[in-house]
């Protein structure tokens, strides 16, 4: 058996395939809910509104909607449900860093409701794609810099969004049992520290962060967040939602600080999402 | 040959009386709010792009973006609006025939704006003759996907 549906087995999971349903998140700088979908039922595409998070729907069409009018004209964001849950639980305001920013879905979601976002990412390649998104969405608050989140130096800022690198899921990439092992992870988690260390840095007191990743590894999740609060002076949010599990206290024999039940890990087969790990911090003040 | 910034205030003036405020960063112009300039000089990096793009200059020709051509659609009467047919074709780049017009302004413009029946602006084009009433594609949103695709 694979090594990591060994580990998920021995965390009580069962690996499931999931077929991911296209979904798609208003862009609501341009248009509501209720036109978005009138238009583009006006169009035989069908909506059903995704009931865990504010602005998405899962959507059904004969075509690919890229190619729509609504779609040019950045109505919506093409957007994997569960994708959407990050920047709405981190509740932009004010200044905001989003590290880890392309292609854009997060960033133009965190400028929705920020007075100023920063977007930085280390490959420059993927600027192209994040700056013709955040143009065809119409947003005009963003600043983006080509830069490694390790070594970022600047202003506080009030919230940050870390959509950490990570190893991703077998869900989203094909042959993912076969392409990965644990050294893979062990090199995310370590790359996952050292880009956490910078962003406290940068955080006000009093500032929130909120960390995801599309990994189910413990490494980059739950032990991730154990090691945080045992070498930051922060506390871990409630997430109040009613979907996912709650993050595992008791990983492979390590028992791990209670509070990281606040964390939600998504199992695939459970949520019908990719796989999903959130967790959301506020540093103390002083 | 003229400064970038007059080739700009050329193409801006086709549609509008005002001028925009725009600096140029590399090759790009961006309409920067005191807000965003201020937090911006704060980061002492060379920053990518400021995302109130204004358009690019290339080979001498000013190309708008989508941000600008929104901005002026909300100010310039010199608009035609397209049914959903032409708003498909324009685009896929095709220029738009006096089938596809809804409306268009009495007073005959060089260059229009084009607009669908929801007054979201598709891009812009010459308008030709007055007898055949045709648009010839200049730019259009479609330019989204041609340049994923590069």
């Amino acid at each position: 058996m694979n090594v990591f549906i060994k580990r998920y087995k021995e965390l009580g999971y069962e690996v499931k395939s999931v077929n991911l349903p296209v979904s798609i998140r208003t862009n609501t700088l341009k248009i509501s809910n209720d036109e978005l979908k009138k238009r583009l039922e006006k169009r035989n595409i069908k909506l059903k509104k995704i009931p865990f998070v504010k602005n998405g729907f899962y959507v059904q069409s004969r075509f690919s909607i890229a190619s729509t009018p609504e779609h040019l004209l950045g109505l919506f964001y093409i957007q994997e449900s569960i994708a959407q849950l990050p920047a709405e639980i981190l509740n932009a305001k004010g200044k905001v860093l989003d590290c880890c920013a392309s292609p854009g879905g997060k960033t133009s979601q965190l400028a929705e409701t920020a007075d100023i976002v920063v977007s930085l990412d280390i490959k420059h390649k993927r600027l192209e794609a994040l700056a013709n998104n955040l143009e065809r969405l119409g947003v005009k608050n963003v600043i983006i810099y080509n830069k490694d989140a390790r070594s970022f130096e600047g202003p506080e800022f009030d919230k940050i969004l870390v959509d950490a690198p990570c190893s991703g899921n077998y869900i989203i990439e094909k042959d993912w049992f076969e392409k990965r092992d644990l050294k893979n992870v062990a090199e995310k988690s370590k790359l996952q520290k050292q880009i956490l260390e910078n962003m406290f840095n940068v955080l006000k007191q009093g500032g929130e962060l909120v960390y995801s990743t599309c990994s189910l590894e413990p490494e980059e999740n739950e032990f991730i967040v154990d090691w945080v609060l045992n070498n930051f002076d922060v506390k871990l949010m409630d997430l109040n939602l009613k979907i996912g599990s709650k993050g595992i206290t008791n990983v492979f024999g390590k028992e791990l600080n209670k509070e990281i039940s606040k964390c939600r890990r998504f199992w695939p087969g459970k949520t019908k999402t990719q796989g999903f790990f959130i967790a959301k911090f506020k540093k103390n003040n002083g | 040959m003229p400064s970038l910034k007059k080739i700009m205030d050329d193409f801006v003036k086709l549609f509008i009386d005002e001028k925009i405020d725009a600096v140029k960063l590399g090759d790009k112009f961006f309409k920067l709010e005191p807000e965003i300039a201020e937090f911006k000089d704060k980061i002492k990096l060379k920053p990518f792009m400021v995302s109130n793009y204004m358009g690019k200059i290339i080979k001498g020709k000013f190309v708008p973006s989508f941000i600008l051509l929104d901005m002026l659609s909300e100010i310039s009467e010199k608009k035609v609006v397209v049914k959903d047919i032409g708003e498909i074709d324009f685009l896929y780049g095709k220029n738009l025939k006096k089938r596809h017009i809804l409306k268009c302004p009495k007073d005959h413009p060089a260059f229009v704006l084009v607009i669908n029946e929801f007054g979201n602006c598709l891009g812009y084009g010459k308008l030709k003759s007055k007898k055949e009433l045709t648009v010839k594609n200049e730019f259009d949103r479609g330019d989204f996907l041609r340049r994923e695709k590069k």
